[in-house]
């Protein structure tokens, strides 16, 4: 049996009025008189009762009181389960940071109380649980009356950059079918105003002012790091924001930069780091929402890629040094290159990872103006845009996959050697090409250098968003990796084609092992919806009410306690007037 | 004594102006008494004839009925008495019992007693119990000249007299004012209190508290004790103490029968309110003046 209506128990302060009624009615009267001679033997009497001391209450009192106990407990609405089972419930948790706004009363803590409740007045039932991150995650379940519940929402960190309640829905409908009863708990409102039977929608946020941090990145520059912060201020007025930049673990005095944010508007801030400066934090001043106030910004290592020059036409070598030098990218060195720029096709591949760039020459070259067919999923072709640029090359064809081509003809092409390495062929013959005068050509060696520079081992970055993606390139001869998170866990992971990628949704420092190598990464709590708390709402919206369902499942018992007080308040009125005679 | 209390005695005094107290057929022997008796003496009051019988003092003989109807008639004088009366007045503590009128009807009724014996010619004297019988300051004088009248002792009348090592006025009326609540047997009161009396009252002024006990959850304070029980008193614990009220009385009724003593029993409350001693005139104890 379950109540639906336990407010109503508060009815039971009737109870201590009653009992105040009947002490003060038979409040003990002290009188003196004359002798106890004649009140000893009614001690001993037989027909008074013996050695009664004590106040005795009449058996009226104790029937009124269960009447006040009936009635209230036939007010709160009292259900009988039936014999049918009553269905399992999923429960999905909004796992985002913006559920403990406004604490010590966060929506976390409002929404664990109020499944509590639900859960111990109700039915004893299976509950499964959903963690609503960017992805949708399975907890585990329990019976709603175990103490496994609690154990469970303890998993329920709230430190998640945001939360698919829709996938999350989608998940448990396709994990649990439709016969579950579904419940979600999060701070916003839903954007319709009616559920279906069985769902429910409960939100407990509260619009609120905040002002957070939504961008924060740190890049790598020899006379010190350069780093971006953007600041948005969700309050109702202009703010004069201080941002505290702290150097922990050094005696570096913290900065303090002023930013002028108007009401609802971002505000951008670079700044530049002493060189060789560790990890930063810069924080905001304390808020409805701490955490996105603060973030730790590790330094990024540089990567320089090993470029080789071989075999080039004199041209060419010209064009690909100056272009190769603007990037800033690359150093040129003939010791275990990881990229070789040559003119010729290699008779004999070097061992290693280095990728080959084949610049060929046709003897006898056209001049192609277009149309040009560009494979714009490939890293190599980002940006480029070679409509009217005169490209010179001969028809023959080209080894791999063509890139991009001129009508059939193919000018550019990746072929794929010792499975995961590249040699990208290009045909092109300066002198009757205005490709080396568009921004075409440069843009073409970038993405080179930037995809090769990707597929370099280790981590692209040493800072990231929680919910980015983190993909890691694997050193020769690894074939798993060990990441070890902000939860202390550690997490093992197989590669494929030596690269795997980590969706990082927990904020906090990450270690990554591979073989001996190690790598540190960070992530931080980044993200402007999470952090507009403005539009957060308190609603207890419920699915639509199927009475079949209801009467399938419950048995109103309300009229059982009216019936047992109308019983007793018969033989209440049998004794009062019995006394009366 | 407060002097609330002494209104009191002031009250019965002038309400027992009105008052003698009657005098006993068969008490009090010899002469240079203050009252004449009612039954035949020595003094030179007439009283009646009667006829001679052997044995009678020839000078009592009347020789004038004799020579008129030739009968041998002797002519008898009222006797002369000295009457004496002794009061004794309960002093422990249920007879200043609070919020009730039992002491103040217990002072008027001890001072009407003695101003209408007063009236008759008695010798008065006025005890009190304590620990023993004591006579309290002026007892002697008016009523409500009587100072140190203390009541609130722990002992009863029969302890009292126990520790009581004189006498009371030989062959003198004894009247005792108590509610008698005491548990013993009032035998030995009475044959005690009794002896060398010609003439015993007791009477017993109660309050109305004592007659009807009130209902409800009710912590009963003994006043001489100072023992406090709780009871919850309903009907039919009020019907038990009346029962064994009724049968203390009428234990006391047989006691005093056996005794020659006379009981007269009043309500405080009621006695104050109406002053109503017909039952004191209906036993023959008081006349009207």
């Amino acid at each position: 049996m379950f109540f639906v209506d336990k407010i109503l128990f508060a009815a039971f302060a009737a109870l201590p009025i009653l009992i105040l009624i009947y002490f003060l009615h038979r409040k003990v009267e002290r009188v003196e008189i004359s002798s106890l001679i004649f009140w000893e033997n009614q001690l001993k009497s037989v027909k008074s009762g013996t050695g009664i001391k004590a106040i005795p209450l009449p058996l009226r009192f104790f029937l009124e009181a269960l009447m006040i106990i009936l009635l209230v407990l036939a007010a709160a609405g009292p259900f009988l389960v039936t014999s049918e089972k009553v269905p399992a419930l999923t429960v999905i948790l909004d796992d985002s940071f913006s559920m403990r706004s406004g604490q010590p009363d966060a929506p976390r803590k409002q929404a664990e109380k109020k499944l509590l409740d639900m859960l111990s007045s109700g039915p004893t039932r299976k509950v499964q649980f959903i963690i609503a991150g960017p992805t949708p995650r399975l907890l585990d379940e329990a019976d709603s009356n175990s103490g496994k519940v609690k154990h469970l929402l303890e998993k329920w960190q709230c430190r998640q950059a945001s939360s698919d309640i829709d996938a999350a829905l989608l998940f448990a409908r396709r994990t649990f079918g439709n016969k579950n009863d579904i419940l979600i708990l999060t701070d916003r409102k839903p954007d319709f105003k009616e559920l279906p039977p069985g769902m429910n929608w409960f939100s407990f946020g509260r619009p609120r002012q905040n002002i957070a941090l939504i961008n924060a990145s740190r890049s790598f520059f020899p006379q010190g790091d350069k780093c971006l912060i953007e600041v948005v201020n969700y309050s109702v007025k202009n703010e004069s924001i201080p941002v505290r930049i702290e150097f922990p673990g050094t005696e570096e005095k913290p900065v303090i930069y002023m930013l002028e944010a108007a009401s609802g508007g971002k505000v951008k801030h670079i700044f530049r780091l002493p060189a060789g400066a560790g990890a930063i934090k810069v924080s905001l001043p304390e808020d409805q929402l701490k955490y996105d106030n603060s973030v730790t910004l590790l330094p990024e290592k540089r990567k320089l890629l090993r470029i080789e020059l071989s075999s080039l036409n004199p041209e060419v070598k010209k064009l690909l040094d100056k272009t190769l030098k603007l990037t800033g990218m690359v150093r040129f060195s003939k010791v275990d290159p990881h990229l070789i720029f040559s003119g010729v096709e290699p008779k004999e591949i070097q061992n290693g990872d280095a990728w080959y760039a084949i610049f060929l020459i046709p003897a006898k070259s056209q001049a192609y103006i277009g149309p040009y067919t560009v494979d714009r999923q490939h890293p190599l072709c980002y940006g480029l845009h070679p409509d009217g640029v005169i490209w010179g090359a001969d028809a023959g064809p080209l080894p791999g996959k063509a890139l991009i081509l001129a009508g059939n003809t193919p000018l550019v092409s990746d072929y794929l050697f010792r499975s995961d390495r590249h040699m990208v062929f290009f045909k092109f013959a300066p002198k009757n090409s205005s490709l080396q005068e568009s921004p075409n050509f440069p843009a073409m060696i970038f993405n080179l250098v930037d995809w090769r520079l990707k597929a370099l081992p280790g981590l692209a970055k040493s800072n990231y968003r929680a919910g980015e993606k983190v993909i890691f390139n694997a050193p020769p001869g690894i074939s798993r990796v060990t990441v070890n998170g902000p939860d202390n866990k550690n997490y093992s992971l197989g590669l494929a084609d030596r690269t795997c990628t980590l969706d990082v949704f927990l904020p906090g420092d990450y270690l990554l092992e591979a073989g001996k190598n190690k790598y540190e990464f960070r992530v931080n709590p980044l993200s402007a919806d999470e952090s507009d708390i403005r539009n957060c709402g308190s609603v207890m919206l419920e699915g639509e009410k199927n009475e079949n369902i209801y009467r399938k499942r419950f048995m109103n018992a309300g009229w059982i306690f009216l019936l047992a007080t109308l019983a007793i308040s018969a033989l209440h009125l049998y004794l009062t007037r019995r006394r009366s005679a | 004594m407060n002097n609330n209390y002494r209104e009191y005695l002031l009250k019965g005094e002038q309400l027992g102006t009105s008052f003698t107290l009657t005098v006993p057929d068969y008490i009090f022997n010899g002469g240079n008494g203050l009252k004449l008796s009612n039954r035949s003496g020595s003094s030179l009051d007439f009283m009646e004839h009667r006829d001679y019988m052997p044995g009678d003092d020839l000078r009592r003989l009347d020789w004038n009925v004799y020579a008129r109807t030739d009968r041998l008639a002797v002519k008898l004088y009222r006797e002369e008495v000295n009457p004496r009366m002794d009061m004794l007045i309960d002093g422990s503590s249920s007879m200043s019992l609070s919020g009730t009128a039992k002491l103040e009807a217990t002072l008027m009724m001890a001072a009407f007693l003695t101003t209408a014996a007063v009236n008759a010619s008695f010798t008065s004297k006025c005890w009190l119990t304590r620990d023993t019988v004591i006579a309290p300051m002026n007892q002697a004088a008016l009523p409500s000249n009587w100072g140190e009248l203390e009541f609130g002792s722990p002992a009863n009348p029969q302890q009292a007299l126990e520790n009581f090592y004189h006498r009371f006025q030989f062959h003198g009326i004894r009247i005792l004012i108590s509610d008698l609540i005491w548990n013993d047997k009032p035998e030995a009161f009475l044959s005690r209190f009794a002896q060398d009396s010609s003439m015993v009252i007791i009477i017993q002024i109660l309050a109305e508290r004592d007659l009807n006990p009130k209902e409800g959850n009710i912590k009963l304070v003994d006043s001489e004790t100072g023992e406090a029980k709780e009871f919850f008193i309903d009907a039919a614990r009020i019907s038990k103490y009346k029962e064994t009220l009724a049968a203390h009385r009428e234990n006391w009724n047989r006691a005093c029968r056996e005794y020659g003593a006379t009981l007269c029993t009043f309500t405080a409350e009621e006695l104050l309110a109406k002053w109503d001693v017909g039952e004191l005139m209906n036993k023959q104890i008081l006349t009207v003046k």
